[in-house]
């Protein structure tokens, strides 16, 4: 049997930029849409495969919401066509609140968009702004409200936490709101500052280390008390909603990436676009291609793997590398396991609550 | 080439404290003499080593040949020998000042005599040289010629009738300081006809020529195609050139006579065979016994030197190896160390030495390196009554086995303005030292004179001396003896493990506050890490001070980036490259700085 594919697309456009954001999204290039479009629908059909069973679809951006819907349906047109979609395929879109319609809605879901990724970040209105957000807290909402009556039943709200000036009780108002929305899926992330963005420009005033920790810790406790399990640093969802698309990056599955500056990982090679639109539209495609050899995939699998809450499988561990997980990693492993920074069981290897706090160090000792 | 004429010859050296103007002066008799054209100058020209030209210190003799038009119309050969002037490199101008007859004592116009004025002076009046004092720095407006030239008189007791008052910078006095080179240094004496002796004063590495020797021929000649015999060394080699050294180059001649300086190439590939201090003669008709060579030196510090990367120790091999070559003063054998690797136990003059040869490998060879707190020889009375000499704190047997121990002391000259007198007491108390003497001289002057531990004397005393007398004393120093002392081991435990690159050996009394100040020095220099470390320090197990690194708040990525994982693969790769250069110490790592942090003053 063949394994599933997921799918990425990459949608580089928006209205304006976020001051945080180092993504590739070109607002005001209107011009290139149709362009960019063409190229792309011929990137998908020429990776066609029809044996290849796709377990899900994700548009993500930039902001998908504001390029017109024909686009995106000719886009999922294209995937249906050019590979095995399955029918219970989990088919995600990226939303900027601020671009939502109902009209546009009922055209997604009727293209078979089943998934709603709402970019909440805040609701806070002048933290919104502050960042440069396009939309209020009431236009996130009347979003939900709107995907609700469109028939969406998995819907995701992407929080930001660490944002400049950002109290404590902001950040609990702001989790407490998205709770009472009841989404089936919440994302929280932490405001990264990047070079050459906007915000990192004004050199401003993040939280400090402690404050982020409680941040984080805060929406843990608000989530899970809601009945939002924790399945990935970032992520809480309702029993039966981890994004599965998310999960199979996670896991090393297969993933075709459409679209500028989209990632893949195919027949044991990770490669990616151009993210420059000229580039894209130049034709050029799959670059940096790189073939991942055992001993990388192993460190990968650390990587990912430690960043979910149910951790690296044993199982799934041997049957892929030919060895036991700690594979020569037993004092790291037994090092963090005695700080409390890890579990390791009959079936699994998993960082604990605090050793997700440090993910990264967990890691690097286990390398 | 003319008649050889012995009476036409001048070998000298320049002796000075360390900035009074030595290479200045050198530079001025170079360019006056004409061996160097105006437009080749740079300044310092016999300090080629870059390191010698960014210190403004001279590391390494040198002997240069000049040739002078005298106004009695007669030509003279003039060859200088360059010694450096710190206090560490004594042995460098010991090994020099053989080679000569004279030397030209050069004294600052406004800063007088200093303490290693007068240790230069007494080698050289150990040497049996002739003393030229000469008065540099005459056009700045603190000079005081006239306060100087009474103090070299009183203190050192040398005529200064017609001493030289120069401006080296200026170009003042130079031709008066060639025209008493040439009336006070007297000519070499050594018969040419006897059989060769020429006693081997320095050597160098050339690409081209293989390994030379630089000499002092004391007896005999030596010319192209001449059978050579290392005395010492039993080798033999058959002369491809000699000649002597002229700035940036070599100088051919035909032969090399008794009471010339210069240099003979062989086609020596291993520097090995040429051992300064040994006698050259000739392998056909040899002399009967080898010239008096040098006493070996003893490093008085030592410390460990390690890779930081530990893939690169065989580099550090090879590079200590070449240093080595021709600078006799360097020792250093291979050791290995729990927290640090393999590395290798290296032994110095002292700190300057010590300084100048890591900066060396970490220039010259581009390595990187850790270091250990350097460390003096102890000496350790077994209750076996066995004694052992230890250069190594990890060494150290354990408490019951010793029945007492030693430190080495030094005789310290220190010179300084009078006011100054009460802090340098001061200072000298602290650093648990033992008055001797003090003396009054020109110039509103003092000369003290302390017994000193040398333990103290590399820990900070030069830094500390400078600072409490804004800069104006000086300080000489020569080892004393050892003296029974009360001595402990300071262990540094990191998260409850020794770490034995950190220990070190300190007097009972300074155990507490030396311990407190390295804790608190690792506690900035190691990273917070996953769990929290507490820092120890500890004597025979008893713990004396306390730190704690916290611990790593967070460390971790909450960013969407969807299936780009090559940041995440990038800021890895970044973190492990981190991680190599840090050394493990049972769990804690720890950055090569720490290491060095012991060395830091307050």
């Amino acid at each position: 049997m063949v394994n599933p594919l997921s799918i990425y697309i990459h949608i580089p456009f928006c209205r304006s930029k976020c001051a945080y954001c180092d993504f590739a999204s070109y607002p005001g290039r209107e011009d290139l849409w149709e362009a960019y479009f063409r190229a792309l629908f011929s990137e998908i059909e020429q990776a066609s495969d029809r044996e290849r069973r796709v377990e899900t679809v994700f548009f993500g951006g930039g902001t998908p919401s504001f390029v017109p819907v024909a686009f995106i349906g000719e886009a999922l047109e294209g995937v249906a066509k050019a590979f095995d979609l399955a029918p219970g395929a989990e088919v995600t879109l990226e939303a900027n609140p601020g671009t939502l319609t109902p009209e546009k809605l009922a055209a997604y879901r009727a293209m078979g968009v089943n998934r709603l990724s709402l970019g909440a970040q805040s609701f806070d209105a002048a933290l919104l702004r502050d960042v440069g957000r396009i939309h209020t807290p009431e236009d996130v909402e009347a979003a939900v409200r709107m995907a609700r009556a469109a028939g969406f039943e998995n819907v995701s709200l992407d929080l930001m936490y660490a944002l400049p000036g950002q109290a404590m009780n902001q950040w609990e108002n702001t989790l407490r709101r998205a709770i009472e929305l009841s989404p089936e899926h919440v994302s929280v992330y932490s405001l990264i500052v990047e070079e050459h963005t906007p915000i990192a420009a004004r050199a401003p005033e993040i939280p400090d280390d402690d404050e982020v920790v409680e941040m984080q810790r805060l929406a843990t406790a608000l989530l899970e008390e809601a009945g939002y399990r924790r399945y990935e640093i970032s992520n809480y969802a309702r029993e039966g909603f981890r994004c599965r698309h998310n999960v199979a990056y996670w896991k090393r599955a297969e993933y075709l990436g459409f679209g500028a500056a989209a990632h893949s990982f195919f027949s044991g090679e990770r490669f990616e676009n151009p993210a420059g639109l000229e580039d894209y539209l130049a034709g050029r495609r799959r670059e940096n291609r790189k073939r991942i050899f055992s001993a990388e995939a192993e460190e990968e699998a650390i990587l990912l793997g430690t960043r979910m809450c149910e951790g690296i499988s044993l199982s799934s561990f041997r049957s892929e590398f030919g060895r036991d997980f700690p594979a020569g990693r037993e004092a790291a492993v037994q090092k963090l396991v005695e700080g409390g920074l890890a579990v390791l069981d009959r079936d699994a290897f998993f960082l604990t609550e605090r050793g997700l706090e440090l993910q990264s160090a967990a890691v690097l000792e286990l390398l | 080439m003319a008649q050889f004429d012995q009476s036409r010859i001048r070998n000298f050296c320049i002796i000075a404290h360390i900035d009074h103007g030595k290479s200045t002066l050198a530079d001025r008799l170079l360019e006056k003499t004409g061996v160097m054209k105006l437009r080749d100058m740079t300044d310092q020209v016999l300090d080629s080593m870059e390191l010698e030209r960014e210190r403004g210190i001279t590391i390494k003799s040198k002997a240069v040949r000049m040739s002078y038009q005298a106004p009695d119309g007669e030509v003279y050969e003039l060859n200088l020998i360059d010694t450096p002037g710190h206090v560490d490199f004594t042995y460098e101008v010991s090994r020099a000042l053989a080679a000569c007859e004279g030397a030209v004592l050069v004294v600052d116009a406004s800063q007088g005599i200093e303490a290693q004025t007068l240790a230069n002076v007494y080698m050289a009046l150990d040497h049996d040289l002739e003393i030229l004092p000469v008065i540099n720095k005459i056009d700045l407006p603190s000079a005081r010629p006239d306060v100087v030239r009474h103090e070299i008189e009183d203190e050192i007791g040398l005529d200064t009738e017609g001493c030289p008052l120069v401006s080296a910078k200026q170009g003042i006095g130079i031709d008066e300081v060639l025209e008493a080179i040439v009336k006070v240094v007297p000519p070499p004496k050594g018969d040419v006809t006897a059989p060769l002796q020429a006693l081997i004063f320095d050597s160098y590495y050339d690409n081209y020529r293989g390994a030379i020797s630089s000499v002092r021929v004391q007896a005999g000649s030596v010319r192209i195609g001449d059978r050579i015999r290392m005395m010492a060394g039993g080798r033999e080699f058959d002369v491809t050139e000699v000649g002597a050294f002229i700035p940036g180059g070599y100088f051919p001649t035909e032969a090399l006579n008794a009471g010339e300086v210069g240099y003979i190439a062989a086609s020596i590939k291993d520097i090995a065979d040429i051992r300064v201090g040994d006698t050259i003669t000739k392998a056909d008709n040899p002399a009967k016994s080898p010239l008096p060579g040098y006493k070996p030196v003893l490093p008085m510090v030592y410390c460990g030197i390690y890779p930081a990367d530990g893939a690169d120790y065989e580099s550090l091999r090879d590079a200590l190896a070449k240093l080595r070559l021709n600078d006799a003063a360097l020792s250093y054998e291979p050791e290995t160390s729990v927290a640090l690797g393999y590395g290798f136990r290296s032994g110095f003059l002292g700190l300057l030495h010590m300084e100048i040869i890591q900066e060396r490998l970490e220039r010259e060879f581009d390595l990187d390196l850790v270091t250990t707190a350097p460390s003096v020889v102890y000496k350790v009375v077994r209750t076996n009554n066995e004694v052992v000499m230890i250069d190594n704190p990890t060494n150290l047997p354990p408490v019951q086995e010793i029945a007492w121990m030693e430190e080495p002391f030094v005789d310290a000259q220190v010179i300084s303005p009078q006011e100054y007198v009460g802090a340098i007491m001061e200072l000298c108390q602290d650093k648990r030292g033992a008055f001797r003497d003090m003396k009054y001289v020109e110039g509103g002057r003092v000369v003290l004179h302390y017994d000193l531990p040398l333990n103290e004397v590399i820990y900070d005393f030069f830094d500390q001396l400078k600072s409490r007398t804004r800069g104006y004393a000086s300080l000489d120093y020569e080892l004393k003896g050892y003296v029974k002392s009360d001595l402990v081991k300071l262990d540094m435990l990191l998260n409850g493990e020794q770490c034995d690159a950190l220990s070190i050996i300190v007097h009972r009394d300074r155990a507490y506050p030396r311990g407190r100040s390295i804790a608190e020095k690792l506690k900035d220099a190691i990273p917070r890490q996953m769990f929290e470390i507490p820092i120890q320090a500890a004597i025979g197990g008893k713990v004396i001070a306390r730190e704690t690194v916290k611990a790593l708040r967070k460390d971790v990525l909450a960013k969407c980036y969807g299936g780009d994982i090559t940041r995440k693969k990038k800021l890895l790769e970044k973190q492990k490259e981190g991680k190599k250069r840090m050394r493990q110490v049972g769990s804690v790592a720890v950055p090569s700085e720490a290491f060095m942090a012991v060395l830091k003053m307050d």
